[in-house]
């Protein structure tokens, strides 16, 4: 698929968005923490990635190039935002509620108990089990060490589990 | 909380991109698709077409001023040949010039 996208065929790109789009949103949302933001992150990265597709040489997974380049977009988007006092505060409600797919209440849960993980944490969580990344794949990424890669994901687990059992109480044996 | 539990929780995370998120995508690179294939005459193309155009006119004047290694209008301290030869040279830097600034955009 990658390879017929590499030589112009649209139909096999919109095949390739269509398979990472929504993890891409989920990770570059956990960077930002703005559902609006993130989807504009995501339409520019996929645009990133539709131009560079042939400096794509296959030395790594596709996904890995591809979650590097919505990675660094994110942090880029994210950097700017710092920089422009526009960073809503941690503690304010971010935008799930404002999005009818969102609804649900225990995706509503989760995400909250993600976003309070430092971004590091929530990103690496989300590249391992939601992306399905090796360790090392991960590192590709998201430009971590190795051992940068394990800490977080050990912390990330521990605090994921922390907040999900504080946000939820008693409800977290329902979802388990 | 066993890694099969993170995993499943974690899936549960993942968001929807909004209804019609791909084709909008998709019309944006079409659209920027049809924009660059509709300017043939790039600004390098251009610049090569003058310089052609220029080395081919005084070529000529060389030519119909009797084939002499001196130009006789206004440059007789400087040689046809060597005029050529800077004309090449120039053209050549000014090629990689514009190489290294396309390519440093591209990075970017």
């Amino acid at each position: 698929m990658v390879r017929r996208a590499q030589v112009g065929d649209t139909t096999a790109f919109r095949q390739l968005v269509e398979t990472y789009k929504d993890v891409s949103l989920s990770l570059i949302y956990g960077i930002v923490k703005d559902r609006a933001l993130a989807e504009d992150i995501l339409q520019d990265g996929f645009i990133t990635v539709y131009e560079k597709l042939d400096s794509f040489k296959f030395k790594s997974a596709f996904a890995t190039w591809l979650y590097r380049i919505m990675a660094n977009k994110s942090y880029n988007a994210l950097k700017r935002q710092k920089r422009n006092h526009e960073l809503k505060q941690r503690e304010e409600p971010v935008a799930y509620s404002a999005d009818p797919l969102e609804q649900d209440q225990q995706k509503k849960y989760i995400n909250e108990a993600l976003a309070a993980l430092p971004t590091d944490q929530a990103l690496v969580l989300r590249l391992f089990y939601l992306s399905e990344l090796s360790l090392k794949e991960v590192g590709e990424a998201t430009g971590f060490s190795k051992s940068k890669v394990k800490v977080s994901l050990h912390r990330g687990r521990i605090k994921l589990a922390e907040e999900l059992k504080r946000i939820m109480g008693d409800e977290l044996n329902e979802l388990l | 909380m066993k890694d099969e539990q993170i995993k499943k929780i974690i899936e549960k995370s993942k968001l929807e991109t909004s209804d019609g998120f791909t084709d909008r995508l998709m019309d944006k690179i079409e659209a920027s698709k049809s924009v660059e294939t509709a300017k043939p005459w790039g600004f390098r193309t251009v610049l090569f077409a003058i310089l052609a155009i220029i080395v081919t006119i005084s070529f000529c004047v060389f030519k119909l001023s009797g084939g002499s290694l001196g130009m006789n209008y206004g440059f007789e301290s400087i040689g046809f040949i060597v005029l050529l030869v800077f004309i090449f040279l120039g053209s050549f830097a000014l090629n990689e010039l514009l190489s290294l600034k396309s390519l440093s955009f591209q990075s970017h």
